[in-house]
């Protein structure tokens, strides 16, 4: 048990694979779509959701906060800032902005390693 | 930029597709008629699923920003080189196995529903002010939130800041971690012109 070292976490976390899935995840559910109040709880749950999973399946120590902003596209301001206390070398983040017609649409990943 | 250049190879595609359609035709007395119609199907194919992927993405495009833990590469090695000396050391184990203080989400929502409140009194919405006020109140937050002394945990503030003009928004959040140790907590201050969100979240390092 001693012996076990984390091979994973010497690299930190990988941003370019975490922004293609949630890529992936925006377009599956909201791509072509117009901006929608009944279907909007739905929408951002299961981007939410799908993105978490797909996460999830990549098989590595890490816990995960997603987070997902939809908004109806018009004029309005819209500020956001985070301020995280962690470990740099193993711990990351990346933020994928998404937009069409009708709507914008920020999704936030977190992952925070556990060190086993 | 992603989605452009798949677009533009999905023109680029039809296009050679179409050229090839019309070679096969001069070809097709020299092969099989079963070869014949396995190409045709598969060039129809992809002209399908060019023309699918063209519309479903038709005035979308998204854009990524991310930062990863070191902001540079050169920080990154320092890092990395600091943390792979640090992992053939081996720590003897400290057989514990809940953290010393739980994280109390109740102390902490007063806290940061006070520091909310107490910053943002009388202050109207305005651009340039609040781009630099959002920094400045998740700094604030995380240092409020350190204060509170939880030995070994994470800590992640967001601070988002929405103005009024009438539209809708839609904000949710997902995580995987344990149950046990770790929480979050939430502050909203509301006024006419914007609308103004805390969360923190508090994840314990086993």
């Amino acid at each position: 048990m001693e012996e076990y070292h984390r091979h994973c976490d010497e690299v930190g976390f990988n941003a370019d694979e975490a922004h293609n899935i949630v890529k992936e995840c925006i377009d599956g559910v909201l791509g072509g779509e117009d901006y929608n109040y009944n279907n909007i709880n739905q929408w951002t749950a299961s981007i939410v959701e799908q993105s978490l999973t797909h996460l999830v399946k990549l098989g590595k120590a890490y816990k995960y906060i997603v987070t997902c902003a939809v908004v109806q596209r018009s004029a309005y301001g819209f500020h956001t800032a985070s301020s995280c206390f962690w470990d740099t070398t193993s711990d990351g983040t990346c933020t994928v902005r998404w937009e069409n017609r009708t709507m914008n649409c920020i999704v936030n990943v977190f992952a925070i390693a556990i060190v086993l | 930029m992603g989605d452009a250049a798949s677009s533009s190879g999905g023109c680029g595609l039809t296009a050679s597709v179409s050229g090839g359609m019309i070679y096969n035709f001069g070809v097709s007395s020299a092969s099989t008629v079963s070869g014949f119609l396995r190409q045709f199907y598969f060039v129809t194919f992809l002209l399908q699923y060019a023309q699918i992927l063209r519309e479903r993405l038709r005035d979308s495009f998204h854009d990524v920003q991310y930062v990863e833990p070191p902001f540079d590469d050169s920080i990154a090695d320092i890092g990395k080189e600091w943390k792979s000396a640090l992992a053939k050391l081996k720590f003897s184990n400290s057989y514990r196995m809940e953290p010393m203080k739980k994280f109390q989400a109740h102390s902490v929502e007063i806290k940061i529903q006070q520091i909310l409140t107490e910053t943002l009194k009388d202050v109207r919405y305005d651009d340039k002010a609040f781009s630099h006020l959002s920094l400045e109140l998740a700094d604030q937050m995380l240092l409020a939130v350190k204060e509170f002394g939880f030995h070994r945990y994470k800590f992640i503030i967001k601070v988002l800041f929405i103005q009024k003009t009438g539209q809708a928004i839609n904000i949710a959040s997902r995580w995987i971690w344990d149950v046990a140790w770790d929480s979050w907590v939430q502050a909203k201050h509301e006024t006419e012109t914007y609308v103004a969100l805390a969360l923190v979240f508090a994840l314990y390092c086993e």
